[in-house]
């Protein structure tokens, strides 16, 4: 189900929602597929196969059938290679079928957005079925994977299996494993650092082995955590049930607090596995979650229009469009050598409609402020700068008209409007000037939002409760039985699923806590690493630190945290209201069944 | 129907009904009993698998919600009652030993003996505690995990859960079924003597007529109803009562 979730919304987002906005380039046709581009796309998709292989594996503890089932089979006399096996054909059968119901949902989708849309069917981003079909072959093999990894590697007796579920959770240690994602994390921190110091702007070699070190320090992080920082706070877990027990004595609730105390010894794997699930999804959010860093340009920034000389009169024509604010006049440097154009401009001339863009061509005025990571793309005959100020949100490079050396090539006109301004009326008005030939013009824009972080909020949501209600289920399902007895022994069951709402609060909130925390470490460490090794291309930080901080959108993370508790908590209320504690022994026999 | 001050009962049941299931496969574990448990007795409960032995112990305890009829504790209609006032009647006036243990997992045999006061904010008593150790002779197995416990040491740590809060009632779902000869002898005994002593009354089900001998008064049970009684029991005149309702000749 989890893995059906994952490979859905992967080929859900790659529908083009965005059909509205692309116009004709939404049917031009792609490059066709070539075994070298579908290789390039399972080399691409290694990384998040393995990744989910191992979060089903390790964090979902996957399991091609019930354990005591597993365990009545080896007793039984079923050989190990024969389990082994008959693990993977289940998760082929169950990976086809996922598959299968996630392109053909993914793949109607597409289809409803063409029609709906006025477009024929199967006439837009084409490729994406080829995409999306490699994506679900991928899905299959990692569900099978998964099922005969889950019973090759635990090697346990079939005894042991049978009680393994109700064994305490291991302490945590710092395993081998972990161990070795520490030092090759380590070590490929240092590579990127050590270039970064010792080489000024590297070479080509320089800037592939920091790339290579870069995704290498990724996936270490990432299995640091998973094998590491997770299972500690798993072990953690129960204490801070201890402690609400504690609490709940304090406050007079005495009973509540025997439930807990009872509750807080008896820390399952189940609920271990609650943990570890929930924080990755919490890890997994705030890592990905960013704010880009870097100079950003006025949201009131229309559009830029060039043109090949400046046109008399013209800034005066456009600034008397209804809407327009301002129009400031720069010069094009470098397009003829085909280098990106770098648009020179005074920073006064910048004062009060886009003061981010005129401190940094102030502060840095021999530099190039662009999005751009290589000084080959944006230096000249007409400029020579020394690095690159990153920029965020815009196609185009700018360079304080100070350091200009040659003659441009034309003239940029900045376009910027009031707020609340028509900004299609105005781009219409612009284009019935007469600016001469050899003019284009870029419709400037800015996110609304950041990317990644409220966009698709319901989906994700959504997604979200859909992983966490079969971990929440499946935590109260695996103490309900324990539920069930305290019950028998005399407590209320409203006491008893306060306990285990509680219980799954303490529990969401050590797991998001951990998750998070280790997320949000992960990506300011990386967003540091990522400016070293863009350093390599010329890119300046001014400062690592504040470069590090500004990085990680601290409100959005803190608001995704809570959404992931909430779903946690939410399904918990609902799955212990569900358990039968008025007549533990219904419950009872429920939790035979569950076993 | 009033029971306030019969007091030489127990617990009491009239029209007590559970059924599983429905349609084709419905079963009536439970078919319309009545049936009255006198204080200071230990009762054993016999009749074949299925007969609805565990069902009834279970209404009896409160445990389970009857389709139909009502159960007594004391003078207190406990199928009347609210969770609050049935909790309270299982955790302090009623101790009972379930068939499958249900020890929670991760906890000593101490602290799962010890649970019960802890849930029902009652002192604990250590005298006691020390008293039922002993008797049980689950001394070297205080500190040790269900799990890595045999069934019979799991049984007398499940025994020594029900009667550490000396509850007046105390049912059993098959307490020796899982102890050698001796240790048997021992717990029935010393169930039988605190029925006597201490007007404590158990419900035991069994299927060992030995066992059933150590009662005050063996009920035959089959086919989810009373199917008769034995006072006075021996073994032998248990199995004679079993082999009757199975139809055998001896």
């Amino acid at each position: 189900m989890v893995a059906g979730i994952v490979g859905g919304a992967v080929m859900t987002a790659q529908v083009p929602w965005h059909l509205d906005q692309c116009a004709s380039i939404c049917a031009m046709s792609s490059d066709p597929v070539s075994w070298r581009s579908i290789a390039a796309l399972v080399v691409v998709l290694a990384i998040p196969a393995a990744l989910l292989t191992a979060v089903l594996v390790w964090t979902l503890g996957i399991r091609p059938a019930p354990t005591h089932e597993a365990a009545v089979h080896a007793a039984l006399g079923e050989a190990a290679h024969a389990g082994v096996v008959r693990a993977a054909l289940i998760g082929l059968r169950d990976g086809a079928a996922v598959a299968a119901a996630a392109y053909a949902i993914s793949g109607s989708l597409h289809v409803a957005q063409e029609t709906s849309h006025g477009w024929e069917p199967f006439t837009t981003f084409t490729d994406l079925w080829t995409t999306r079909a490699i994506e679900a072959v991928l899905l299959t093999l990692v569900l099978a994977a998964a099922h005969a990894l889950a019973v090759w590697r635990p090697q346990r007796s079939p005894a042991a299996r049978l009680r393994e579920d109700a064994e305490p959770l291991p302490p945590a240690r710092f395993g081998r494993g972990a161990r070795a994602a520490a030092g090759i994390g380590a070590a490929a921190v240092g590579v990127i650092v050590g270039l970064a110091l010792t080489t000024d702007q590297g070479g080509a070699a320089a800037v592939v082995a920091a790339g290579v070190a870069y995704a290498v320090a990724w996936v270490a992080a990432i299995g640091l955590v998973l094998g590491a920082v997770l299972p500690w706070a798993r072990t953690l877990a129960p204490r801070f049930v201890a402690l609400a027990a504690g609490l709940a004595d304090g406050a007079g609730a005495p009973r509540l607090a025997a439930v807990l105390a009872a509750r807080a010894s008896s820390p399952t794997r189940a609920t271990g596995r609650a943990v570890m699930a929930v924080g990755a999804i919490a890890f997994t959010l705030a890592a990905w979650l960013v704010v880009p860093t870097g100079v950003q340009q006025s949201d009131r920034l229309a559009m830029t229009l060039m043109v090949g000389a400046e046109a008399p009169d013209l800034a005066t024509e456009i600034s008397a469009i209804a809407g327009v604010d301002r129009v400031v006049v720069g010069e094009v440097m470098g397009r003829d050598d085909g280098t990106r154009p770098v648009v020179a401009l005074d920073p006064s001339d910048l004062a009060g409609v886009d003061e981010d863009l005129a401190r940094a061509l102030e502060t840095h005025p021999d530099a190039v402020v662009s999005s751009a990571t290589s000084m080959d793309d944006v230096q000249s005959d007409a400029i020579a700068p020394d690095g690159i100020v990153p920029m965020v949100h815009s196609s185009e490079s700018y360079v304080n008209a100070a350091d200009v050396d040659g003659r441009g090539q034309g003239a940029a006109y900045l376009v910027y409007v009031e707020a609340g301004a028509a900004r299609d009326a105005i781009s219409m008005a612009v284009a019935d000037l007469d600016v001469g030939e050899a003019s284009w013009a870029s419709s400037s824009f800015r996110y609304s939002d950041e990317p990644g972080t409220w966009q698709g909020f319901m989906p994700v949501t959504l997604t979200l409760a859909l992983l966490l209600a079969p971990l929440a289920l499946g935590a109260v399902r695996a103490g309900g039985r324990d539920a069930a007895m305290l019950a028998a022994l005399g407590v209320e069951s409203r006491i008893v699923r306060h306990a285990l709402v509680i219980e799954s609060a303490v529990v969401a909130s050590v797991a998001v806590a951990a998750g998070a925390a280790a997320g949000v470490g992960t990506r300011m460490a990386m967003s540091g690493l990522g400016a070293a090794r863009r350093s390599l291309g010329g890119v300046l930080v001014d400062s690592y630190p504040a470069l590090m901080l500004e990085s990680v959108p601290w409100v959005h993370v803190i608001a995704w945290a809570g959404v992931i508790f909430s779903v946690f908590v939410a399904v918990t209320a609902v799955a212990a209201s569900a358990i039968h504690l008025d007549t533990p022994a219904e419950a009872l026999r429920d939790g035979e069944v569950a076993r | 129907m009033d029971h306030q001050g019969d007091e030489a009962l127990a617990v009491r049941a009239r029209g007590l009904t559970k059924t599983y299931g429905s349609g084709d496969a419905q079963v009536r574990a439970v078919d319309h009993v009545d049936l009255d448990v006198p204080a200071g007795v230990l009762t054993a409960v016999m009749g074949p698998s299925g007969s609805g032995k565990t069902t009834l112990v279970h209404l009896l305890a409160g445990l389970d919600r009857p389709d139909g009829g009502q159960v007594w504790v004391g003078g207190d209609e406990i199928t009347a009652m609210k969770d609050r006032a049935l909790a309270k009647v299982r955790g302090r006036i009623i101790g009972f030993v379930f068939q499958g243990f249900n020890l929670l997992q991760t906890m000593t045999a101490r602290e799962n003996i010890v649970l019960p006061l802890r849930l029902n904010a009652l002192a604990p008593d250590d005298a006691w505690l020390d008293a039922l150790v002993d008797m049980l002779g689950i001394g070297r197995e205080l500190e040790r995990r269900p799990y890595e416990m045999s069934g019979g040491q799991q049984q007398r740590v499940a025994i020594a859960r029900a009667l550490i809060t000396k509850p007046r009632i105390v049912l059993a779902d098959e307490p020796t079924g899982n102890l050698d000869t001796h240790a048997s002898a021992e717990i029935l005994a010393h169930l039988r003597q605190s029925c006597r002593e201490l007007g404590q009354s158990v419900v035991m089900v069994t299927h060992d007529p030995t066992a059933a001998s150590y009662a005050g008064r063996v009920l035959l049970f089959a086919d989810g109803k009373v199917a008769g009684h034995v006072t006075d029991p021996t073994p032998d005149a248990v199995l004679a009562g079993l082999d009757a309702l199975a139809g055998v000749e001896r």
